[in-house]
């Protein structure tokens, strides 16, 4: 589905990009669209408030060549250390052949292609943006983008489409971009815990499905907690300052000093 | 705001022996990081020694960009120190929440990340590979308010808000992200730390409402942006502020940000200055270089 068609100049280099939307916002107009100090497009660029759209991208080729031979050969996944560690070493060797960038996006809101996109453009969506090579952006172009690298350097771009991905290229993206590598807190592998679970734990975690939202609270350190205030209480019992206390009082007695004001007497007691 | 009761499990009765406040004391409170566009929260107990870090990004204005690698990686172990197994937490996958953890950093060398587990971005996938020691949060945990406690009972709440659901349907990863707080046991504050996620969605959040606890401050969720400026956030603000108590706003928004973070009049107008004569408004940007003190809240 075509969301946007825009520039339509020749002659310069065209890149397609499979663009995951990551970020959306509106910007006040008449502003530079600087990038840490650098402005990029003119000062006049728009007048009016920008719609801006950023993207976490690849380019649609490289990610065509080199998903398939990379992870296409990846063993049947039986959900497993060893197999979330091949996964792991499998995204290192893809992205050293597949560089990710940023991609943002900036319309006039002058531009119909505003209403298009913002409306269209859902947050976390894939889309495929065609970009070609642009010297400058000025006044007069409602739609443009730049591209940053993993170091940060930016170059503006043209836009000359904007489509949506089509369900299989969706369904590609999600396979390669998942966090199926990473294991869950308390599984039976290495990880952030300080020591593996013990086996005699009352309810693995795995089988207890009973934590329903908005009834329970799962407290970490509550019984460390607990159990140190047991031991303060025992190590400190108020049975022996009683009784310090009574063995006092009876040795004062027994001395035959007057009692403190309101005490009353043994014989009272 | 509905009134919550929740029970309480013990996390080893579940199998989980995760305990990252084992030799803390007591909270103090949390230093927002100057990281330019993004969040970097760390997590300080009564000698103001960092426990644990919500959040380690950065990214436009950062303080790390134009640096030569081997110079970025030093000055980001200096400013954003991660001792060794200390455990990182994050609120979800943009890029200005993670963006510092090059590789080679303390960060994602030693440190202990978990994570929810969302659909995410090719660059967030990217920089996952990289962090040496990793773990989602399970699955059984999501949606489940948790908390880890310290020794004088001091509460590190956080919760995810949605569970991951492997489908073809686009995420919101700022609305399914994980929120924070932290109470004070002793005085009954709170401190609310949301990350990108609105005030209003977290559970636990309505328990501290319920259980009576008093703001002490917060974090303006999304960097101060205008999303999800709801009825329910403006309530929520409402239930919060306090008139006669000193209460801290941040805004961890970078000087220039593409996103025109934050819109400061939305809090303007639920903290009317006139109306708020305690509240104390504190912007990251403003320690970049100065002898400006870092940004904390502080109970």
């Amino acid at each position: 589905m075509k969301l946007y068609s825009g520039w339509e100049g020749r002659g310069r280099a065209r890149t397609e990009y499979f663009c995951y939307l990551e970020a959306r916002s509106r910007l006040p107009g008449g502003v530079a669209l600087p990038s840490d100090g650098r402005a990029i497009v003119g000062t006049r660029w728009s007048e009016e408030n920008v719609a801006h759209l950023g993207f976490s991208s690849i380019v649609r080729q490289q990610f065509l060549k080199h998903t398939p031979e990379i992870l296409g050969a990846e063993p049947p996944r039986p959900s497993d250390a060893e197999w979330r560690t091949d996964r792991a070493t499998r995204l290192r060797q893809l992205f050293r052949v597949m560089p990710t960038s940023r991609v943002d996006l900036y319309a006039a809101s002058a531009s119909v292609a505003v209403g298009a996109l913002t409306r269209e453009l859902q947050l976390g969506g894939w889309f495929r943006i065609t970009l070609s090579e642009a010297k400058a952006i000025g006044p007069g172009i409602p739609v443009f983008a730049m591209v940053s690298d993993r170091e940060g350097e930016v170059r503006p771009a043209h836009v000359r489409q904007v489509l949506r991905v089509t369900r299989d290229e969706k369904r590609a993206l999600r396979q390669a971009f998942s966090l199926d590598h990473i294991g869950d807190l308390g599984s039976d592998e290495p990880g952030p815990e300080p020591a593996p679970p013990s086996p005699g734990a009352p309810f693995p975690l795995a089988d207890f499905k009973a934590l329903k939202p908005g009834r329970i609270a799962v407290v970490f350190g509550g019984n460390r907690v607990q159990a140190a205030t047991r031991y303060e209480e025992d190590i400190e019992p108020i049975e022996v300052e009683e009784k310090d206390s009574r063995f006092d009082w009876d040795g004062i007695l027994n001395r035959g000093l007057s009692a403190p004001s309101g005490t009353p007497r043994p014989e009272e007691a | 705001m509905t009134a919550q009761v929740l029970e309480k499990i013990d996390a080893l009765d579940l199998g989980l022996q995760f305990d990252p406040l084992v030799a803390v004391n007591s909270l103090s409170g949390v230093r927002v990081e100057d990281v330019g566009q993004g969040d970097a929260i760390v997590v300080l107990d009564e000698t103001g020694k960092g426990v644990l870090r919500i959040d380690y990004g950065g990214v436009q204005s950062s303080p790390f960009n134009g640096l030569k690698v081997a110079a970025r990686l030093t000055r980001i172990d200096l400013l954003l120190p991660v001792p060794v197994a200390q455990t990182i937490m994050l609120t979800h996958w943009d890029h200005d929440h993670w963006a510092s953890a090059w590789p080679g950093t303390a960060a994602a060398e030693h440190g202990r990340w978990l994570v929810p587990r969302q659909w995410t971005s090719p660059s967030a996938v990217e920089r996952s590979v990289e962090l040496a020691n990793i773990r989602c949060i399970p699955p059984s945990l999501e949606t489940v308010p948790c908390c880890f406690v310290a020794a004088n009972g001091d509460e590190l709440w956080w919760e995810k808000l949605k569970a991951f659901r492997p489908t073809l349907h686009n995420e919101d990863c700022n609305r399914s992200g994980v929120a924070f707080s932290i109470v004070q046991k002793e005085t009954g504050k709170v401190i609310f730390l949301p990350g990108d996620a609105p005030f209003h969605l977290p559970i636990h959040y309505k328990t501290h409402a319920s259980d009576g606890l008093e703001m002490r401050g917060l974090v303006a969720f999304h960097h101060g942006a205008g999303t999800h400026w709801t009825k329910g956030t403006r309530s929520f603000l409402k239930r919060w502020g306090s008139k006669s108590e000193r209460q801290t706003l941040v805004y961890s928004a970078g000087a220039v940000n593409r996103d025109d973070h934050p819109v400061e009049k939305n809090y303007r107008e639920a903290f009317p200055s006139a109306d708020f004569p305690k509240l104390e408004i504190l912007y990251t940007r403003d320690v970049r270089g100065a002898s400006t003190p870092p940004v904390e809240i502080l109970f």
